[in-house]
């Protein structure tokens, strides 16, 4: 499942409030500026729908040079580890393969281990129960996403919070801040259907009042933002609705300011992908 | 030189600048995000640290040096670091080696300096920041410079004062992290060292061990003399400070001397090293 040439980097934060240096500067070998972070879930989708919103995600981010925060995990079927479960988290690498400008971040919140399965070389992800009582179904099995710059396995829970999942919402918040606030780096959250931590996250964003794209059609989370009048008359500066088309999609993204209005010019010779980094923070 | 530095108010944040950031940290804290956020901004992948000092230099002296940097420097593009430090003589700005990433400071070169934290920062007449430090010798003033686009004060972390070398790891740190901020292909760090005394002699000595390129300047005077002379005698030993100690051995194939008599050798010696692009 990935590639020969993986790269594991190890990086020990002694705080669960800084987020580790490795993560701004792998985001910092982005040609632009930008960072956006795609937040939502797929449960129950169908495989139709799940190529579907591939193609819109990637025709919408075609020319995008930034930095992607997206979930870093894979879900594959235990019966048949070819089959993939689709995810909101498959479009990160379509994203990055497609704009080798884009730096794609992933991450993982707390989990058990990260252990290495030799017979199939995948990095595999182990919850228990305790820690994910809602978790994936005995017939599921979480993968680190190979395709991917770097990958953040958050080593603690933040006890402050009501879940793992919320762990990771906070901390995408966390390395957006600095980089808006003292590098004036421009950021959207795009939402695409997701649940309550979705919700959790449009929220947090936009009480932030940091821009904040509604997919109206995605589904559940998405869809309810996009229809609660109160949330967008608060919040209108920074939240956009969108439709489910690419072109409504990357009209957001630029009114964001995440994408040029016209493809850029790759800026540096950075190296093509060689592998994943690990970053247990 | 005026027209490259307002001598006349020396406490003023230049348009260009706008609002400088300050960003008060510890002397072992890791780098904060804030101050590795601001580092993404810089135009381009190449950082220098202007260390040094000008004691015993007299105004003309000072007036020529700033000169000189600006003839060597005009056009450099990346970030740009130094002391956080201003002399201010009669109301008027006294330059200093640390005036030289603010008199550079553009949309091009971004400059983020350190200060330690000395004495007791104080505000005074309408809201002026300056730092008090009393010592056996009596109480002196010192004022941040207002002409970088960041400011980093390092303190003690029980809030004692810290002496001149206080924020040197801080920068070290940063810039290492600068450094290996682009990750594949890593940023370039180098130092630039003119004059200066002890503390100049540590930070030649810690950034030839980590392996960054060092230029000293030949004729400025002091440290980087001393350090000029020791290499042409055979005698230049850069393992001996123990109290900074780093893993790298000592090596001195990356340490380079460039004429303050020569107009454009420190340009030359910038675009050879690919520190000028």
């Amino acid at each position: 499942m990935l590639e020969q040439s993986l790269r594991v980097e190890l990086i020990h934060a002694t705080t669960v409030d800084v987020p580790p240096p490795a993560c701004i500067a792998q985001i910092s070998c982005a040609d632009q500026h930008a960072i956006v972070r795609i937040t939502g879930g797929c449960a129950n989708m169908a495989e139709a729908d799940a190529a579907a919103m591939g193609e819109l995600f990637r025709k919408a981010f075609r020319g995008f040079g930034g930095a992607l925060l997206i979930g870093g995990t894979r879900m594959v079927s235990i019966a048949s580890p070819r089959i993939i479960i689709p995810g909101i988290t498959e479009v990160g690498p379509l994203i990055r393969q497609d704009n080798p400008s884009s730096v794609l971040l992933g991450i993982i919140p707390f989990a058990e281990s990260v252990s290495w399965d030799f017979a199939t070389g995948a990095l595999v992800v182990e919850r228990s129960r305790l820690t994910d009582p809602h978790g994936t179904d005995d017939g599921m099995r979480i993968l680190v996403q190979s395709y991917m710059d770097g990958v953040v396995v958050l080593g603690q829970h933040l006890p402050d919070l009501p879940s793992i999942w919320h762990d990771e919402a906070y901390f995408c918040a966390r390395i957006t801040e600095p980089l808006r606030r003292h590098a004036n780096w421009s950021s959207a959250l795009v939402v695409y259907n997701g649940g309550n931590t979705t919700e959790y996250e449009a929220r947090l964003i936009a009480e932030q009042h940091w821009p904040v794209i509604l997919v109206r059609g995605s589904g559940r989370a998405a869809d309810k933002l996009a229809q609660d009048e109160q949330f967008l008359r608060e919040y209108r500066d920074c939240v956009t609705v969108c439709s489910l088309t690419p072109s409504s999609l990357k009209r957001a993204l630029v009114k964001a300011k995440v994408l040029e209005p016209k493809p850029r010019q790759r800026r540096s010779q950075r190296t093509q992908k060689g592998g994943v980094h690990l970053m247990i923070g | 030189m005026d027209t490259l530095l307002d001598a006349t108010h020396p406490h003023r944040v230049p348009d260009t600048i706008g609002a400088v950031d300050v960003i008060v940290t510890t002397s072992s804290a890791p780098i904060l995000p804030a101050i590795q956020a601001r580092m993404t901004a810089s135009p381009a992948p190449i950082a220098l640290r202007i260390a040094g000092g000008c004691s015993g230099m007299s105004d003309d002296d000072k007036q020529d040096m700033l000169a000189w940097f600006y003839r060597n420097m005009h056009g450099f593009k990346g970030l740009l670091s130094s002391g956080g430090t201003r002399d201010i003589k009669d109301g008027r700005l006294d330059p200093m080696v640390t005036d030289v990433p603010a008199m550079l400071a553009s949309d091009q070169v971004l400059t983020i300096s350190t200060l330690p934290l000395v004495g007791t920062m104080q505000l005074v007449d309408d809201s002026r920041l300056r730092i008090s430090r009393t010592d056996q010798y009596g109480t002196s003033l010192t004022h941040p410079n207002p002409g970088v686009h960041m400011l980093v004060v390092v303190q003690h972390p029980l809030g004692t004062a810290l002496g001149w070398d206080g924020d040197v790891r801080t920068y070290f740190d940063m810039l290492n992290m600068y450094h290996h901020q682009g990750h594949r292909n890593p940023w370039q760090v180098g130092l630039v060292a003119w004059n200066g005394g002890s503390v100049t002699e540590l930070e030649i000595k810690l950034a030839a061990r980590y392996g960054w390129p060092v230029i000293l300047v030949e004729g400025s005077g002091r440290a980087a003399d001393k350090f000029i002379t020791a290499m042409r005698d055979g005698t230049l030993d850069l393992a001996q400070s123990n109290e900074h100690s780093t893993p790298y051995n000592p090596r001195i194939h990356n340490i380079y001397v460039v004429r303050r008599d020569e107009p454009n050798s420190l340009r030359a010696q910038l675009e050879a090293l690919n520190l000028m692009v």
